[in-house]
């Protein structure tokens, strides 16, 4: 991946929790995720990407970094499992869809699959062929991440 | 004026059923996939509709094409976060009243159906 498209997310990132919450996150130095080390967290959403640029895109975050943007999104909303997993679900999806204005056509982005740690069956969508790009992020006093794994360079 | 939400995700639907309090609507359902929301509109006759356009069964696209088959008056406003131009393009092309970019706030989504509301 070129700098340039690591920094399409990076501003999605900061555009999304402008908008949505009115307090700005701050993100980090990216960096290449090691194949063996993981840095999934407690709640996973997963966009596949097809069409000329293949991969996938993975927002992961911890069940108190999604609980505080839940009552940011819909006050009084409980903390259920599927609440917490379908913000981490839309957030990636809201990522991934913006960064196509820039990314083009040929990046066409899944509905999300989602997943909490305990449950490893639906793992193997992070299985991306390409050199995987963590970004990590810091919204209040929580940190998540995104990582971006795309196979063919634009 | 009746309103239908259609979206898959589950807190985008709330939040926008939310975001839309202040204003005069009722809120007639929601959906969360295409197929459905083509049901719920042949039965309920909603006048506003927002539609996501990345969902399982059936994309909003389709969905907005089948929508106006079956109800030519229906406003549909495409809500996505798919960034490029030729997608809102084409959801215009293929009939969309408006179209409103995630991440939105409650002042875009009120002042997007203000606009609908004022010309029903």
């Amino acid at each position: 991946m070129k700098d340039f498209q690591i920094q399409i997310f990076v501003k999605s990132i900061t555009n999304y929790f402008d908008k949505i919450t009115g307090i700005s996150s701050e993100t980090g130095v990216p960096f290449l995720k090691e194949r063996e080390k993981s840095i999934l967290m407690e709640y996973t959403g997963v966009i596949g990407i097809s069409g000329k640029i293949k991969g996938a895109v993975y927002f992961t975050a911890d069940k108190k970094f999604l609980s505080e943007l839940l009552e940011h999104i819909t006050p009084g909303a409980e903390n259920t499992n599927e609440n917490l997993a379908d913000i981490a679900g839309e957030l990636a999806n809201t990522i991934s869809g913006n960064a196509q204005e820039i990314l083009g056509r040929g990046f066409h982005i899944s509905v999300p699959v989602i997943f909490s740690k305990s449950n490893s069956t639906e793992k193997s969508s992070l299985i991306i062929k390409a050199s995987t790009f963590v970004i990590p992020l810091r919204w209040k006093t929580h940190k998540a991440y995104l990582a971006v794994g795309l196979e063919k360079e634009v | 004026m009746k309103v239908l939400i259609v979206d898959d995700s589950l807190i985008i639907r709330n939040s926008i059923k939310n975001w839309l309090v202040d204003l005069d609507l009722e809120i007639i359902g929601t959906a969360s996939n295409g197929k459905d929301a083509v049901k719920m509109v042949a039965s309920e006759k909603p006048h506003i509709v927002t539609m996501d356009i990345t969902m399982p069964e059936m994309d909003g696209l389709t969905a907005l094409e089948e929508i106006l088959k079956i109800a030519p008056n229906t406003n549909v406003i495409i809500v996505s976060a798919l960034a490029d131009k030729d997608t809102a393009l084409a959801a215009i092309k293929k009939g969309a009243a408006s179209f409103i970019l995630k991440p939105f706030n409650k002042e875009e989504l009120e002042e997007v159906f203000q606009e609908i509301m004022e010309d029903l």
